[in-house]
């Protein structure tokens, strides 16, 4: 099975960057590839738990993330949460904390990498 | 005489955030009475496109459009 | 003066407009993704936007700030003398 890689660096709301990158790996995800969504730099915020999109208009991501977590990995960068104050309880369940070494190792076997 | 404000938007609708803080400062100024204005330039104006369909973000033009039937006044 | 301040306590725009903010002893109103940097500030004199804050999972208990709704900006903004926004 082919491996996607995502990589979101952008925060959940304010640009499109967190919206595409959840829709891309859950479509893949659906489409019979293994894929990975890895949140890092101001990405993290994208899996801070109670997110509440209301009447906005904008997507509710951390809704999205949630029901993703099922059906793929979705990673949350250590350094990344440190530097932007988050721990783990503050995370939407199944988000999976990495020190660096999934991201080493999905860059290497992913055949697509989508960075956003 | 009514208070007066005026709103500088000039970034594109769905590369920012800045449409939708200015569409609900808008709406909060109107809801007090004030004389609300609001000045769009460069990828501002794009905020005023007809037929906008994106989704997962407000909608820009549909927005506007209805803070402009409560007495917003917008110049491009 | 007030300084609107919307972009990531992680970006040099964020740095840049809240040493300037300081130095200049304006208030400063936290928005869009510049409510994130409420959860890690010890300055109960920041304002910041309620509904960016609830956008984005964070709660009141979470900050140190005044949470404001945009009614409560708008009469900040028209209060004082000038408003240099959005960095």
């Amino acid at each position: 099975m082919d491996k996607l890689l995502v990589i979101l660096r952008k925060p959940p709301y304010g640009v499109p960057n967190a919206a595409e990158a959840v829709r891309h790996a859950g479509g893949a995800s659906g489409a019979d590839y293994e894929s990975i969504l890895y949140l890092i730099d101001s990405g993290v915020y994208t899996a801070k738990k109670n997110q509440d999109a209301g009447d906005t208009g904008f997507a509710g991501i951390g809704e999205d993330l949630e029901l993703l977590s099922d059906e793929m990995e979705i990673y949350a960068n250590k350094d990344s949460l440190r530097e932007c104050g988050l721990k783990e309880n503050d995370l939407i369940e199944g988000v999976k904390i990495d020190d660096g070494e999934v991201l080493k190792r999905a860059l290497k076997d992913s055949q697509t990498v989508m960075i956003f | 005489m009514a208070k007066r404000i005026t709103l500088f938007l000039n970034t594109a609708p769905y590369s920012h955030e800045n449409t939708y803080t200015a569409m609900k400062i808008a709406e909060a100024a109107l809801e007090k009475g004030m004389e609300t204005h609001l000045v769009a330039s460069t990828d501002g104006v794009y905020c005023f496109l007809k037929g906008q369909v994106g989704k997962g973000m407000p909608n820009a033009a549909g927005g506007f459009k209805s803070l402009m039937d409560k007495g917003l006044k917008v110049v491009l | 003066m007030l300084f609107l301040i919307s972009s990531s306590p992680d970006t040099k725009e964020f740095n840049t407009a809240y040493k300037l903010a300081k130095d200049m002893n304006a208030e400063i109103c936290l928005l869009q993704n510049a409510v994130y940097a409420s959860r890690n500030s010890n300055d109960p004199g920041l304002y910041v936007l309620r509904d960016d804050m609830l956008l984005r999972g964070i709660n009141e208990n979470e900050i140190s700030g005044r949470p404001i709704d945009y009614s409560g900006l708008v009469d900040l903004m028209t209060d004082q003398e000038k408003v240099a926004g959005l960095f």
